[in-house]
């Protein structure tokens, strides 16, 4: 019977196959305050923050900016565009690239590089773990960081999570088949993934298989990297909203196809980081702008989040940017020195707002 | 194009998918199940009974028809009203038993007769219209009462009668020709029936009382709020069931002259069911004579039928009871599964494929992107609710249309004081200037009107001629849209759809199927006519510089084309621009022979290819809500300068749509370009650069000013 229900139900669009996506609602009530946040700097793209001895450092592009001293020097710079970043412990910071090297910045590895692997080409996260070693969130066995869209439209699940000793450059694997790992965080005996294209957050143990097991799923947008605050508080950022047209389109196999084969991805019916930058784009009925206003919660295919949540990973609070709201596309933020720090890449501005304690 | 592509255009065009969900929207398809039934029992019964068809029965079935129908007809007003009349049984028999009791006892003459057994009819119907209509009681209950009452009076008299009536004398040649007679081969009793079923549905369908038995019967409360009095037109419907009743038993009495005890024993049961059956609705409001008299054949054919194919009376009265049960099912049933199945099939979208879209981002295209609209001057912001037209009269005050139902005016020079110009109603939409200065308005769900320069509002249509082949009614206009004026004077104006109304012409867009259409009005004859059928969104209209031909858009076609009036090509219509970059709206005229036309939204390659995916579109329509649907992007603005070849000359474009996304419309005026937008709340205003400095809209189609 099951499987001539499921026919059936896809077959009417219920049951299953019904297109919902879950309300922004209790903790993840809408509000203003990514937008009230200030401005730290405003950067092209930036994408992830690290805690180093010489401050705070930001990613944006193929360059490593200092957040505070921006009249100086870039801290680094690449031959490619850096995909991840982490704070390592002894005040140094790793810097995952897009063509899979990951090269090292300050610190006890300073100027190290270590080279590619076929096997993980799509670093989306790094995190440093208790004994030294760097854990690596791999988005995608099949494309590269920048082509996530794709990733996402072709309902992959091909990521993987590894263990690297930056010592020998020795890598195993702890974990694959992930819906693209897009932050990762070490808790005592366990490894916190946040699989975007699940929306949910992932526990994957040693002794519990490949898969994992679900921790936080039905989140209302695709959650990107993870950072333990300093009173344990975790923060998600997570980078674009989830949309009932996206699920529908992502039902749609044959459109899907279709738009993946003849369109360019930036005119995709599918999230970004920043919605409304060009006629081509697609809009939504409800995203018309009546009388000069965009209504704050009509459809969007890019949105600003931030969600913050206890340690039994529960959403307590959350911080948006909404629908005509200018800090997009948030795909990391740090909480340092009583401020949370966060990257709005979909409109180049690294922001703060103030953070005492347990509520935002 | 593949191989899939062909099918599903094929598809398309050939499988009228629109037409299931407009004919399930008529009123006619409440008749269909009667119907069926309907053919489905004669059939039957023809096929299975030997000379069911023959002459002697039928005239026998239809002197039955005949005298059940009339009860019918009476019960159905009851239930249109609101009500039932349970008492028509034994007020049946006591009919009888007046009518022969006159006839052969106290020797009346037949006309004296047939008219006091109708007023005693009218007396039953009367108390019951009284208890029922005036005192409140239950209709169910009361009616109830009244039958075991009658069947009561109908024993008691028959006592003293029955044997008088048996042995009486008198032969009347009028009294026999109506129980056995026919007019032209039909039997007297179908000929009332015919008469009085014509009489009624006039008066249920045409005048003001039938109106008010409907209105009573659909609302009670609305029509006691609206006026009608309610406990007089209910104490009506009774007696009018009375009347019709003991016509009935009149005719009876005439066939069988026979008075017994067992005379209209469950007719009310049979009267319902008929009424039922016919698709009249039980809680009333809804009906006609047309489904009564459907039950009531429906109900005699059983019977009959039923005698005849030899069952035990108990067992034909056990199936005239599941009949009953099976119509009151149906009745409620499709009524409701009705509306929902329509509500799903109505959205049927078509193929859709349109030509390769022009390049933006090439400099070299006449396309390319620009910010020129981005520092627009802004007229009352905040002060007009969705200009969608806007247009400059010879004395250069500036006229809009807006979505209360009024037309805006901001006074010259500088256009900072306004008023209301007037107050028209509907959403008007597309406005021109006359001749004499009255200004045209294109009014959606109501037509074209004029407003005078005494600001009166006349209506000048609202009705074209219906076209053969149309499911829907296509006379009335649903979405007059935009309008322009002839140099004789003939008015040509755009209707969008005649599927949908202004709030839902977003479902149009999903449908993207041609059911837009350009109609002529002729003022001086008082005539309106459809010129153009099947345009994909027909919108904006202009008619050229010189007066030949009239340019239209349509929306959802992304083009631009011309209708010729006069020369050659009269008739005529060819495609002038086939390819914008976006979806045109309103067309005016420039200075230097030249257009404009606003673009409301672009074209999305997203958009584009669901356009051709009939089937992606309709499931959209149906699992995703209405806020979330797919959509090409209307909040860029653009505004596109065209020769009258076609040429496109410049492109205007506010690439943010801070000022300016979704322009529906924009007036040239002494070099400035005045917009327009549907959902914008100003109007905005930027100098031309190349433009004639004394041009005039109002010049250019009438002359300077005498």
């Amino acid at each position: 019977m099951r499987p001539l229900r499921q026919a059936l139900d896809r077959w009417l669009g219920r049951g299953e196959a019904s297109i919902t996506t879950p309300p922004m609602d209790g903790a993840f009530r809408p509000n203003d305050l990514l937008d009230a946040a200030s401005t730290v700097i405003a950067t092209p793209a930036p994408d992830d923050l690290a805690d180093t001895t010489r401050g705070l450092v930001v990613s944006s592009g193929r360059s490593l900016l200092y957040v505070h001293r921006q009249a100086e020097a870039p801290a680094a710079s690449f031959d490619a565009e850096i995909s991840a970043l982490a704070g390592l412990p002894d005040g140094g910071v790793a810097a995952g690239l897009v063509d899979g090297r990951i090269g090292f910045v300050g610190g006890r590895y300073e100027g190290k590089t270590i080279p590619a692997s076929p096997e993980v080409g799509c670093i989306t996260a790094l995190a440093a773990a208790r004994d030294g070693a760097l854990l690596i969130a791999n988005g995608s066995a099949a494309h590269g960081p920048s082509d996530w869209k794709r990733d996402l439209m072709e309902k992959n699940a091909s990521g993987s999570v590894w263990r690297l000793e930056p010592a020998s450059g020795a890598r195993t694997q702890l974990a694959a088949n992930l819906a693209y790992p897009y932050g990762i965080l070490e808790e005592a005996d366990s490894i916190v993934v946040s699989e975007s294209w699940r929306c949910a957050l992932t526990r994957i143990s040693p002794n519990a298989g490949r898969r994992g097991a679900p921790l936080l799923e039905n989140l209302p947008a695709y959650p990107s990297r993870l950072t333990r605050g300093a009173d344990d508080a975790i923060w998600l950022a997570l980078f674009a909203p989830r949309s009932q047209l996206v699920e529908f389109v992502l039902s749609e196999d044959r459109y899907r196809r279709r738009m993946i084969d003849e369109i360019d991805a930036d005119y995709w019916m599918a999230p970004c980081l920043r919605s409304g930058q060009s006629p081509l784009e697609p809009t939504q009925q409800g995203g018309v702008r009546q009388l000069g206003v965009l209504k704050p919660w009509s459809p969007s295919r890019s949105y600003g989040l931030i969600a913050r949540l206890d340690g039994a990973y529960r959403p307590t609070a959350s911080l948006h940017s909404r629908t005509n709201g200018h800090r997009h596309g948030v795909t990391s933020c740090l909480a340092s020195a009583g401020r949370l720090y966060f990257t709005a890449k979909g409109d180049g501005i690294v922001a703060s707002c103030a953070y005492e304690g347990s509520t935002p | 194009m593949t191989l899939g592509d062909w099918a599903a255009r094929l598809r398309y065009r050939y499988v009228p998918d629109h037409i299931v969900g407009e004919v399930l929207g008529r009123r006619w398809m409440d008749n269909v199940i009667p119907v069926t039934l309907l053919v489905a029992l004669a059939i039957y019964l023809t096929a299975t009974i030997p000379n069911f068809t023959s002459l002697g029965n039928l005239s026998d079935t239809s002197r039955q028809i005949g005298e059940f129908g009339l009860i019918v007809i009476g019960m159905t007003i009851v239930m249109l009203g609101g009500g039932i009349d349970l008492s028509v049984g034994s007020s049946f028999a006591l009919a009888n038993l007046t009518a022969l009791a006159l006839i052969y006892v106290a020797k009346w003459p037949v006309e004296a007769a047939v008219a006091a057994t109708v007023g005693v009819g009218a007396l039953v119907g009367l108390v019951n219209g009284l208890l029922i209509g005036y005192l409140r009681l239950r209709a169910f209950l009361t009616t109830l009462v009244m039958l075991t009452l009658l069947r009561a009076v109908v024993e008691f008299l028959l006592q003293i009668y029955s044997v008088r009536i048996a042995s009486s004398d008198v032969e009347s040649a009028a009294w026999d020709y109506i129980g056995s007679g026919s007019v032209l081969g039909a039997p007297v009793s179908f000929v009332v029936l015919a008469v009085t079923a014509s009489v009624v549905h006039v008066v249920v369908t045409r005048l003001r009382i039938g109106w008010r038995i409907l209105a009573v019967g659909g609302s009670r409360r609305a029509a006691y709020n609206a006026g009608i009095p309610v406990r007089a037109t209910v104490c009506l419907t009774y007696v009018v069931s009375g009347v019709l009743t003991s016509l009935a038993g009149t005719l009876y009495a005439a066939r069988l002259s026979g008075a017994g005890p067992d005379t209209g024993v469950g007719l009310e049961l049979s009267a319902v069911t008929a009424a039922l059956l016919g698709g009249n609705s039980v809680g009333g409001g809804r009906g006609s004579v047309g489904k009564a008299l459907m039950g009531a054949t429906i109900v005699a054919l059983l019977t009959n039928g039923l005698v005849r194919l030899g069952l035990e009376s108990g067992a034909s009265a056990m199936v005239v009871g599941f009949v009953l049960l099976l119509a009151i099912s149906i009745d409620v049933r499709w009524g409701k599964w009705r509306h929902k199945l329509r509500a799903n099939v109505y959205v049927s979208p078509a193929y859709l494929a349109l030509p390769p879209a022009p390049l933006l981002d090439a400099a070299a295209s006449p396309y390319a992107m620009n910010d020129r609209l981005r520092d627009v001057e802004v007229i009352g912001l905040g002060q007009v609710d969705g200009p969608e037209d806007v247009i400059l009269d010879d004395e250069d005050n500036l006229y809009c249309s807006v979505r209360q139902g009024e037309i805006v005016r901001f006074l010259a020079p500088d256009h900072v004081r306004r008023e209301v110009y007037a107050h028209v109603g509907g959403r008007p939409l597309g406005m021109a200037f006359d001749r004499d200065g009255d200004l045209l308005v294109c009014i959606a769900g109501m037509g074209l009107y004029r407003v005078d320069k005494q600001r009166k509002v006349h209506k000048m249509t609202a009705e074209t001629n219906r076209s053969a082949f149309s499911i829907i009614d296509d006379s009335r206009m649903r979405l007059a849209d935009d309008l322009d004026i002839a140099p004789d004077g003939k008015v040509y104006f755009s209707e969008a759809t005649i599927r949908y109304g202004f709030e839902e012409w977003v479902v149009d867009a999903l449908e993207g199927r041609g059911n837009g259409r350009i109609i002529r009005h002729d003022p001086a004859a008082g005539t309106t006519r459809t010129i153009l059928r099947n345009l994909l969104f027909a919108n904006g209209i202009c008619v050229a510089h010189d007066g030949k031909s009239v340019l239209f858009a349509e929306t959802w076609g992304c083009r631009v084309s011309r209708y010729w009036l006069e020369g050659p090509k009269a008739g005529t219509t060819e495609i002038v621009i086939p390819d914008l970059p976006g979806y045109p709206d309103n067309i005016n005229r420039g200075s230097h022979g030249a257009y404009w036309v606003g673009l409301a939204g672009t074209r999305t390659p997203s958009y584009d290819l669901a356009m051709t995916m009939p089937a992606f579109r309709r499931r959209m329509a149906r699992r995703v809500a209405g806020d979330e649907w797919l959509f090409p992007n209307v909040n860029a603005g653009c505004v596109i300068h065209f020769d009258a070849e076609g040429r496109v000359l410049e492109t205007l474009w506010d690439l943010a749509g801070e000022n300016h996304p979704a322009i529906t419309s924009m007036r040239e005026h002494r070099g400035y370009l005045y917009l327009g937008g549907v959902t914008n709340n100003r109007v905005g205003r930027i100098k031309l650069a190349g433009a004639d400095p004394h041009w005039t809209g109002h010049a250019s189609y009438w002359g300077e000013r005498r």
